[in-house]
């Protein structure tokens, strides 16, 4: 197990920049998720740790050692893939061989090892299928058993769990982070799915247009996002954002209606306020009723749409009881309100 | 594969029809060559589909005037090692261009361009050439030559096959360690079996069909194919039609061979990468 050390990375594909000044450490053992929305560069940077891309500038060092001029045969890495790539021809057995074999590991010790990834991920019994035998969470097993048997530097996943149906999503979800927690290795994990980053990194890297928006642990972005953009995707449901202007503690939105807030700017600003924050800031400032234009009940919760200044907004709350006759009282702590500035960034 | 759509009776039969007029069309010219190989020479002349008076003697003519046998025989040792030599040549250079970028824009541009260009401007070259190797009237000589001939056909067949793996395959491979030759080996080959038949079977028709160079370059019994062969029935004035068909009968029924018991390979290569 290594830690991952990323600086100044750039990634071209001709004249287009797919990855710029991207800067990231990963510590020994750690399991950091790369999210965000398509073509943000976080599958490329996955590849460039593989070297399965080269690099047009920057360093990428394991545990001090650069190598990102390596080819990815002696970076000593395990990748899961999104459609698994488990050798067709070869039996579940040979798959998870294919790796020890190449290393030419004494018989025993390539049994093994098998035996024990094998039984770790319960997969013995398919150990002489063929992968088409298979069903999408088998072959996602066997990709993980791939993966582990190598005693590798890292683990790199790149949306392993896209292809899975819902249920079985979130089945795999908790083994691979009690795995990565059982053999304590290095780990960076691709997806676009934010709930999947928020429940399984330690860190996650908030990716938007080729540059890292944010790093942080998932509390610290759900909380105290950096950009509106990081505010936007973390959470869900996702946060309401509001166009407005500043004066003081005071923000005007675009129908006349005032909100106070708790930090002082003056201009035009974006305001965010989370769909769960709308309705316990009872007794101050910013005290709303408005009409429901729409209800979701999700069983857990209940979600609320009405228009605010002419977007609309979502509150959230566990049980239904804050509408009587088709409308809804908002109220927002102050404390609450995040500010945004023209070009995205936080105001504090 | 899709299911088939439903159709009416009446279209069904109509399709069989014109199938069968279609077959017809193809299989009518063998079975002229078939019937006029019974066919006595004055037989011949007088056109009818049928011979008039059957009879065999064409055989052991043919054979007798021609070494027929052995010319069937190094036509078949030709094309096969001549498809070996291809596919020793093209898989590789094939797998690493598509999957290593290697030359990626430039070969597909020079297979293109040898191979539209007429092969006569080829022969006097590679006569020479050969002479100077002392492969010349050899089977390897010609097999060489047939080997390298067919590399753009096989590189363009076998580019649709190779782009058919998945790229993650490949790169799982090589993250588990694997060297690129390892993996083409362990990883890729095995899986490019039915596009390699496919690809040998069409070079050895190909290569069993060629005249050309196999007249230019093969002059004695040891190295002479059975197109050369049949081409020799060919006198200054009087032509054998019926020992010519017995013989060109024989030397066909090899490549018809291949194609019945290997059809399904064929149709494969040739098809391929047609639908996604």
């Amino acid at each position: 197990m290594v830690a991952i050390s990323i600086t100044s990375l750039r990634k071209n594909y001709g004249d287009v920049a797919v990855l710029r000044d991207i800067d990231l450490e990963v510590a020994d053992g750690e399991f950091v998720v790369l999210v965000g929305p398509s073509g943000c560069g976080k599958s490329t940077l996955l590849r460039c740790i593989a070297g399965l891309a080269a690099i047009d500038g920057g360093e990428i060092r394991f545990d001090g050692r650069r190598v990102d001029a390596l080819p990815p045969q002696e970076r000593n890495l395990s990748m899961v893939f999104q459609n698994y790539a488990l050798y067709p021809h070869l039996t579940v057995r040979e798959n998870l061989a294919f790796s020890l074999r190449v290393k030419r590991l004494p018989r025993e010790e390539i049994v093994r090892r098998v035996a024990w990834a094998a039984e770790l991920l319960a997969i013995e019994p398919y150990l002489d299928r063929r992968p088409r035998a298979l069903s999408g969470g088998q072959r996602q097993r066997v990709a993980m058993g791939r993966a582990m048997v190598k005693h590798a530097n890292a683990f790199l996943f790149d949306e392993p769990l896209s292809n899975l149906d819902a249920k079985l999503r979130v089945q795999m979800r908790k083994d691979i982070h009690k795995l990565q927690r059982a053999i304590n290795v290095t780990s960076v994990y691709v997806t676009h799915d934010q709930v999947e980053a928020m429940t399984m990194g330690d860190r996650i890297v908030v990716m938007n247009g080729g540059h890292i928006e944010q790093i942080g642990k998932p509390m610290e972005l759900y909380a105290d996002p950096a950009t509106q953009f990081v505010a936007g995707f973390i959470g869900s449901p996702p946060m309401n954002l509001l166009p407005g202007r500043a004066e003081g503690t005071a923000v005007t939105l675009a129908d006349g209606t005032t909100l106070r807030t708790a930090i002082g700017h003056g201009g035009p600003v974006t305001v965010g306020i989370r769909p769960e924050h709308l309705l316990e800031g009872g007794g101050g400032p910013n005290v709303i009723t408005l009409p429901v234009r729409d209800m979701q009940e999700l069983g857990g919760s209940v979600s609320y749409f009405a228009d605010l200044a002419g977007s609309e907004i979502e509150a959230c709350e566990p049980r239904p009881t804050a509408v009587s006759e088709g409308r809804i009282t908002i109220a927002i702590d102050p404390a609450r309100i995040l500010l945004f500035d023209e070009a995205g960034g936080r105001i504090r | 594969m899709t299911e088939p759509l439903p159709r009416s009776p009446r279209s069904v039969w109509l399709a069989r029809l014109w199938l069968a007029l279609a077959i017809l069309f193809f299989v009518l010219p063998i079975l002229y060559l078939l019937s006029t190989s019974f066919k006595a020479p004055d037989d011949v002349l007088q056109g009818r589909f049928f011979p008039t008076d059957p009879t065999l003697a064409n055989y052991p003519a043919a054979f007798g005037h021609v070494p027929v046998a052995s010319m069937i025989r190094n036509s078949v040792l030709v094309s096969i090692l001549s498809a070996a030599i291809t596919l020793l040549l093209t898989v590789p250079a094939t797998y690493a261009m598509v999957k290593l970028g290697f030359m990626r824009t430039i070969i597909p541009n020079i297979t293109l361009a040898s191979y539209v260009a007429p092969p006569v401007i080829a022969l006097i070259p590679l006569f020479f050439l050969m002479q100077r190797v002392h492969l010349i009237d050899t089977i390897a000589g010609l097999a060489l030559v047939y080997g390298i001939m067919n590399i753009p056909v096989a590189f363009w067949l076998l580019r649709s096959f190779v782009r058919a793996i998945p790229d993650e395959i490949d790169e799982a491979a090589w993250i588990d360690g694997a060297s690129y030759w390892r993996t083409l080996v362990r990883i890729a080959l095995p899986l490019l079996v039915p596009g390699i038949v496919a690809t040998a079977l069409i070079c050895i028709i190909l290569s069993y069909n060629e005249l050309l160079f196999a007249s230019s370059m093969t002059f004695g019994e040891s190295s002479r194919t059975i197109t050369v062969g049949m081409s020799l029935f060919q006198g200054e004035r009087l032509v054998n039609f019926g020992q010519m068909a017995a013989a060109s009968f024989a030397g066909m029924v090899p490549v018809y061979v291949i194609a019945v018991f290997f059809q399904r390979y064929l149709i494969g290569g040739l098809t391929q990468g047609s639908v996604k």
